[in-house]
Protein backbone atom coordinates (compact mmCIF):
# COMPACT_ATOMS: atom_id res chain seq x y z
CA UNK A 1 0.00 0.00 0.00
CA UNK A 2 1.35 3.19 -1.67
CA UNK A 3 0.86 6.74 0.58
CA UNK A 4 -1.42 7.42 -2.23
CA UNK A 5 -3.77 4.74 -1.12
CA UNK A 6 -3.08 5.74 2.33
CA UNK A 7 -4.31 9.44 1.24
CA UNK A 8 -7.56 8.08 -0.45
CA UNK A 9 -8.55 5.55 2.71
CA UNK A 10 -7.86 8.62 5.63
CA UNK A 11 -10.05 11.20 2.95
CA UNK A 12 -13.01 8.08 2.99
CA UNK A 13 -13.02 7.34 6.18
CA UNK A 14 -13.37 11.42 7.12
CA UNK A 15 -15.92 12.13 4.69
CA UNK A 16 -17.69 8.88 6.04
CA UNK A 17 -17.64 10.49 9.35
CA UNK A 18 -18.61 13.95 8.02
CA UNK A 19 -21.52 11.96 6.44
CA UNK A 20 -23.31 10.53 9.78
CA UNK A 21 -23.14 13.12 12.57
CA UNK A 22 -23.64 10.59 15.08
CA UNK A 23 -20.29 9.16 14.45
CA UNK A 24 -18.89 12.46 14.35
CA UNK A 25 -20.73 13.35 17.93
CA UNK A 26 -19.28 9.96 19.00
CA UNK A 27 -16.08 10.09 18.46
CA UNK A 28 -16.39 13.90 19.56
CA UNK A 29 -17.65 12.82 22.87
CA UNK A 30 -15.15 10.24 22.88
CA UNK A 31 -12.00 12.35 22.97
CA UNK A 32 -13.80 14.85 25.18
CA UNK A 33 -14.32 11.91 27.42
CA UNK A 34 -10.18 11.38 27.02
CA UNK A 35 -8.70 14.58 27.63
CA UNK A 36 -11.38 15.28 31.08
CA UNK A 37 -10.29 11.61 32.37
CA UNK A 38 -8.03 12.57 35.13
CA UNK A 39 -6.48 9.15 37.00
CA UNK A 40 -7.30 9.19 40.97
CA UNK A 41 -4.92 8.34 43.43
CA UNK A 42 -5.31 5.63 45.77
CA UNK A 43 -5.49 8.59 48.55
CA UNK A 44 -7.80 10.22 46.65
CA UNK A 45 -10.06 7.46 46.49
CA UNK A 46 -9.37 6.27 50.38
CA UNK A 47 -10.99 9.88 51.30
CA UNK A 48 -14.77 8.36 49.94
CA UNK A 49 -14.57 6.20 52.59
CA UNK A 50 -17.04 6.29 55.66
CA UNK A 51 -15.25 6.69 58.88
CA UNK A 52 -17.69 7.85 60.95
CA UNK A 53 -19.92 5.36 62.58
CA UNK A 54 -23.82 5.93 63.09
CA UNK A 55 -23.81 5.99 66.99
CA UNK A 56 -21.67 8.97 66.70
CA UNK A 57 -23.98 10.93 65.19
CA UNK B 1 10.02 -1.52 10.13
CA UNK B 2 7.25 -2.68 7.49
CA UNK B 3 3.75 -0.82 6.75
CA UNK B 4 1.82 -3.67 7.99
CA UNK B 5 4.14 -4.25 11.07
CA UNK B 6 3.46 -0.41 11.09
CA UNK B 7 -0.11 -0.63 11.07
CA UNK B 8 -0.64 -3.51 13.65
CA UNK B 9 1.44 -1.24 16.03
CA UNK B 10 -1.06 1.43 15.44
CA UNK B 11 -4.39 -0.64 15.85
CA UNK B 12 -3.12 -1.82 18.60
CA UNK B 13 -2.52 1.48 20.51
CA UNK B 14 -5.55 2.81 19.62
CA UNK B 15 -7.06 -0.60 21.45
CA UNK B 16 -5.25 0.49 24.14
CA UNK B 17 -6.21 3.66 24.64
CA UNK B 18 -10.14 2.42 23.82
CA UNK B 19 -9.18 0.21 26.97
CA UNK B 20 -7.95 2.77 28.98
CA UNK B 21 -10.35 5.08 28.25
CA UNK B 22 -13.24 2.46 29.69
CA UNK B 23 -11.35 2.03 32.37
CA UNK B 24 -11.23 5.03 33.83
CA UNK B 25 -14.72 6.08 32.70
CA UNK B 26 -15.59 3.06 35.00
CA UNK B 27 -13.36 4.62 37.73
CA UNK B 28 -14.74 7.83 37.47
CA UNK B 29 -18.41 6.93 37.49
CA UNK B 30 -17.97 4.42 40.39
CA UNK B 31 -16.28 7.56 42.26
CA UNK B 32 -19.00 9.92 41.60
CA UNK B 33 -21.29 6.99 43.01
CA UNK B 34 -19.67 6.22 45.96
CA UNK B 35 -19.20 10.18 46.63
CA UNK B 36 -23.00 10.87 46.52
CA UNK B 37 -23.53 7.73 48.48
CA UNK B 38 -21.25 9.02 51.41
CA UNK B 39 -23.05 11.79 51.35
CA UNK B 40 -26.13 10.13 51.59
CA UNK B 41 -24.93 8.20 54.46
CA UNK B 42 -24.04 11.21 56.39
CA UNK B 43 -27.39 13.23 55.49
CA UNK B 44 -29.44 9.89 56.73
CA UNK B 45 -27.48 9.75 59.86
CA UNK B 46 -27.77 13.65 60.72
CA UNK B 47 -31.32 13.06 59.70
CA UNK B 48 -31.57 10.22 62.19
CA UNK B 49 -29.97 12.28 64.97
CA UNK B 50 -31.94 15.14 64.92
CA UNK B 51 -35.17 12.88 64.50
CA UNK B 52 -34.05 11.77 67.92
CA UNK B 53 -33.26 14.70 69.59
CA UNK B 54 -37.10 16.05 68.68
CA UNK B 55 -38.40 13.13 70.52
CA UNK B 56 -39.72 11.92 67.24
CA UNK B 57 -37.84 8.13 67.37
CA UNK B 58 -36.90 6.00 70.94
CA UNK B 59 -33.95 4.61 71.64
CA UNK B 60 -35.32 1.11 70.13
CA UNK B 61 -35.72 2.83 66.68
CA UNK B 62 -32.70 4.39 66.83
CA UNK B 63 -30.65 1.00 67.37
CA UNK B 64 -32.79 -0.51 64.42
CA UNK B 65 -31.62 2.14 61.99
CA UNK B 66 -27.87 2.40 63.40
CA UNK B 67 -28.12 -0.93 62.61
CA UNK B 68 -29.06 -1.09 58.89
CA UNK B 69 -26.68 2.15 58.70
CA UNK B 70 -23.60 0.02 59.86
CA UNK B 71 -24.46 -2.69 57.21
CA UNK B 72 -24.70 0.16 54.86
CA UNK B 73 -21.73 1.87 55.74
CA UNK B 74 -19.59 -1.71 55.77
CA UNK B 75 -21.00 -2.18 52.47
CA UNK B 76 -20.09 1.40 51.10
CA UNK B 77 -16.17 0.86 52.42
CA UNK B 78 -16.27 -2.42 51.02
CA UNK B 79 -17.20 -0.76 47.28
CA UNK B 80 -14.47 2.09 48.68
CA UNK B 81 -11.56 -0.97 48.85
CA UNK B 82 -13.05 -2.38 45.18
CA UNK B 83 -12.63 0.37 43.50
CA UNK B 84 -9.12 1.47 45.22
CA UNK B 85 -7.56 -2.32 43.89
CA UNK B 86 -9.84 -2.11 40.36
CA UNK B 87 -8.02 1.65 39.66
CA UNK B 88 -4.75 0.15 40.69
CA UNK B 89 -4.71 -3.18 37.99
CA UNK B 90 -7.39 -2.80 35.71
CA UNK B 91 -8.15 -6.61 35.83
CA UNK B 92 -11.36 -7.93 34.78
CA UNK B 93 -12.16 -9.82 37.71
CA UNK B 94 -11.36 -6.78 39.66
CA UNK B 95 -14.05 -4.76 37.69
CA UNK B 96 -16.70 -7.63 38.35
CA UNK B 97 -15.89 -7.51 41.85
CA UNK B 98 -16.27 -3.58 41.93
CA UNK B 99 -19.65 -3.82 40.26
CA UNK B 100 -20.85 -6.40 42.89
CA UNK B 101 -19.69 -4.50 45.64
CA UNK B 102 -21.34 -1.41 44.42
CA UNK B 103 -24.71 -2.89 43.84
CA UNK B 104 -24.59 -4.41 47.32
CA UNK B 105 -24.28 -0.45 48.43
CA UNK B 106 -27.05 0.66 46.92
CA UNK B 107 -29.25 -2.31 48.08
CA UNK B 108 -28.07 -1.79 51.77
CA UNK B 109 -29.04 1.97 50.81
CA UNK B 110 -32.60 1.44 49.93
CA UNK B 111 -32.63 -0.15 53.52
CA UNK B 112 -31.68 3.12 55.12
CA UNK B 113 -33.73 4.96 53.13
CA UNK B 114 -36.91 2.87 53.55
CA UNK B 115 -36.65 2.60 56.99
CA UNK B 116 -35.95 6.94 57.56
CA UNK B 117 -38.06 7.80 54.54
CA UNK B 118 -41.27 5.60 56.75
CA UNK B 119 -40.75 7.79 59.91
CA UNK B 120 -40.09 11.76 57.81
CA UNK B 121 -41.38 10.53 54.21
CA UNK B 122 -39.25 12.07 51.06
CA UNK B 123 -36.14 12.95 53.58
CA UNK B 124 -34.00 10.61 52.28
CA UNK B 125 -33.36 9.69 48.20
CA UNK B 126 -34.30 6.40 47.63
CA UNK B 127 -32.47 5.36 44.93
CA UNK B 128 -28.44 5.67 45.08
CA UNK B 129 -27.27 6.44 41.56
CA UNK B 130 -26.00 3.83 39.80
CA UNK B 131 -23.08 4.96 37.72
CA UNK B 132 -21.78 2.48 36.23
Amino acid sequence: MNAAMIQIIVVCLVELVKAFPAIEQAVAQFIANISQTVPFTTEQLETLKITKSPENY
Amino acid sequence: MSLKKRYSYGLCAILLVIMLAGCAHLVQNSAATLSASKNFYDLAMTTTADLQKAGVIDQAKRDQINGVATIYMKAHNVAVDALITYNATNLAVDKDKLSTAILKAIAAWADVAGLVNAIKPGALPTKLGGGL
